[in-house]
């Protein structure tokens, strides 16, 4: 009898130690389902990357038909180097964003290669920008390509370059314009060196 | 006591529930996106390779004697079989044998881009030479031949002392150097090879007597982009 | 007042560098070669070595006779009382040369200026100076020339050309040169002379 009571006295002290502790993991797990709903984007296709978080706002990264493909290249002045044109002298993109009420900050991101093996010193990169696809203006450069020495706020990684950052408070379409040249002054010799980037999108928004 | 203990278990559990969702929520206010391009974009250097090859002799003449340009020009390469060497034609001198009385020599250009390559050749006097500059004449021939057929006059018969030590078509390494003067300018558009000879005698307005005197020069290339 | 001068100070630094930066900006170039040749090319002159020897004293005409040519031909060599050669001169013409080519001189007389004989009297006679001694070209006429008959020398328009001459090669060239009053003069009360210079030069 003793034994009993003992035994009914130490079960009541451990159930509510145990209703707590599912009580938390329900609530952990809960957690961590709502943050995988967030954190999941969809990187297939190579046209198009996209982000849809809720029904307040979509924000997305298009790639024009083709990057920079310059072979040859020779030493540009500055004054040259922005006014090319042509398939394969610039690489076109947009970011756009489709909000309901909510702010979203975005930087655009250019990634070093690690097959290049130019000095960063040796090319300039420059980009502009129009939110009505007629009228650009320059938003960075010309300008060497200076790595980062930390991973930005947004994101951004350590050593990529930072070239354009923005804040969407309202449906847009950003167009970009991205050009790349060898600097004037690099000294062509016998042998052929190549610099190669990509573009990422980072972006943040504050939204409930 | 027990409804105390369950009432104490459900205010644990919903306070930190409320902590939970009040941390969770602040968390779930920072959403960040990562959007990763697709497209490379590259650039790629042109090449460009200048090479300045002498040929295998410079020139050797002995007892050379003043002569017209007409007899300088016709210079040979020949030389004797035998030991004795053999007379240039008109007195203009004599070859050991073995000795060369033209120097050869060609300046490739290799380009991947669209560049324009300006190079110039410099004689160079050595200190050594006694003779002095207006009684030493030189020649120099191109053509786009190794065999040298069908040249053109680079430069026509002009003593030394008459080249210009270096004029505004002389890239910036040739100008400035002591005792150079620039023998003739060219330039490459594209990949290519230029072919040359150089003749060398004394101008016909030397006064022999009976010390013997020597002149020298060595050629030099300087390229640049234009 | 130090405040205005350290700025004024600090921006014309500034603007130095400026200036350098623009300038070496502009000095680049986008590809360079240089190159220097290891050939020598050299021509070694030949020599020529021309002599005019006087081998004997030259001559001097003074109280000389007037003589025909058929004696002056045959003149010997005398020294007079005052030491002065009488009769005949030798000289040799010599050059050597490292490489053969064609050298031509030519033997010209240039009369002093205390001369008082008028050269039209005094006649000029070139022989090879052999054991024969064989008149040379130009002087084997039956009549001996005058001294004012001569042509002009070509290297020096004061002179008379005696003879001219091409080497080819290396060579030795004797000469013996005679001079007489002609048969034809008329003696002075005074004693007259004629003093002559051989100069051997090279010509074109």
């Amino acid at each position: 009898m003793a034994d009993n009571n003992s035994m009914k006295k130490e079960t009541r002290h451990l159930r509510p130690l145990m209703m707590m502790l599912v009580a938390i993991v329900f609530l952990v797990v809960l957690m961590c389902s709502l943050s995988l709903a967030i954190i999941a984007y969809d990187q297939e296709g190579s046209m198009v990357n996209t982000i849809k978080t809720t029904d307040s706002i979509t924000i997305m990264y298009t790639e024009g038909r083709s990057g920079i493909n310059i072979t040859n290249a020779l030493p540009t002045k500055d004054s040259i180097g922005k006014e090319l044109s042509g398939e394969g002298a610039t690489f076109s993109f947009t970011v756009s964003a489709k909000l309901k009420s909510s702010n979203v900050r975005y930087e655009v991101t250019a990634i070093k290669d690690s097959s290049s093996t130019l000095e960063d010193d040796d090319v300039r990169l420059y980009l502009e920008k129009s939110v009505d696809n007629e009228i650009y203006l320059p938003v960075f450069g010309p300008s060497s390509f200076t790595p980062l020495k930390e991973q930005s706020s947004l994101g951004s990684p350590k050593g990529s370059m930072i070239i354009e950052t923005g804040t969407f408070d309202k449906t847009q379409t950003n167009n970009y314009i991205l050009r790349m040249w060898l600097k004037d002054n690099y000294n062509v010799d016998k042998d052929s060196k190549t610099y190669t980037v990509t573009v990422n999108v980072y972006a943040a928004s504050n939204a409930s | 006591m027990q409804d105390n203990s369950s009432k104490q278990i459900l205010l644990s559990v919903l306070g930190v529930a409320i902590l939970i969702v009040a941390v969770v929520g602040v968390s779930f206010a920072v959403f960040t996106y990562q959007l990763a391009g697709q497209k490379e974009n590259t650039i790629t250097t042109g090449t460009i390779t200048m090479n300045y090859t002498e040929g295998q002799k410079g020139i050797s003449i002995t007892n050379a004697m003043p002569v017209s340009d007409d007899v300088g020009k016709t210079i040979t390469n020949t030389a004797g079989a035998d030991d004795t060497g053999s007379d240039l034609a008109g007195g203009a001198g004599h070859l050991e044998a073995g000795a060369s009385g033209v120097f050869d020599f060609n300046v490739n250009a290799t380009i991947n881009g669209s560049v324009t390559i300006k190079y110039d050749i410099m004689a160079v006097k050595k200190g050594e030479s006694t003779l002095e500059d207006q009684y030493a004449k030189l020649y120099l021939q191109k053509s786009d031949a190794a065999t040298m057929a069908s040249p053109s006059d680079a430069q026509v018969p002009i003593t030394y002392d008459k080249l210009s030590e270096a004029s505004s078509a002389a890239t910036d390494a040739g100008k400035g150097l002591q005792n150079a003067k620039l023998l003739h300018t060219d330039t490459f558009t594209a990949s290519a090879t230029h072919y040359y000879r150089l003749r060398m005698w004394v101008d016909n307005s030397y006064k022999v007597d009976k010390t013997a005197r020597t002149f020298t020069v060595t050629v030099n290339v300087y390229g640049q982009a234009v | 007042m130090k405040n205005s001068l350290g700025t004024r100070i600090i921006v014309s630094i500034c603007l130095v560098l400026l200036l350098i930066l623009l300038t070496s900006g502009l000095s680049y170039a986008v590809f360079k070669y240089s190159k220097t040749g290891n050939k020598d090319n050299t021509v070694n002159t030949g020599t020529i070595t021309f002599t005019y020897n006087e081998t004997s004293n030259g001559i001097a005409l003074t109280n000389a006779q007037p003589m025909t040519d058929n004696a002056g031909k045959v003149l010997q060599k005398t020294d007079d009382a005052n030491g002065a050669t009488q009769g005949y001169f030798d000289f040799t013409v010599s050059a050597n040369m490292s490489n053969n080519i064609p050298i031509t001189y030519e033997v010209y007389g240039s009369v002093e200026s205390e001369s008082t004989i008028d050269p039209k009297y005094i006649k000029v006679y070139l022989t090879d100076g052999s054991t024969n001694d064989r008149a040379i070209e130009g002087y084997t006429g039956s009549v001996v020339p005058v001294y004012s008959s001569l042509p002009e020398a070509v290297s020096n328009p004061n002179g008379k050309k005696l003879y001219t001459e091409t080497f080819t090669k290396s060579a030795l060239k004797t000469f013996r040169l005679r001079l007489w009053i002609a048969s034809n003069y008329d003696n002075e009360a005074t004693s007259q002379k004629f003093i002559m210079k051989v100069n051997v030069a090279t010509v074109d």
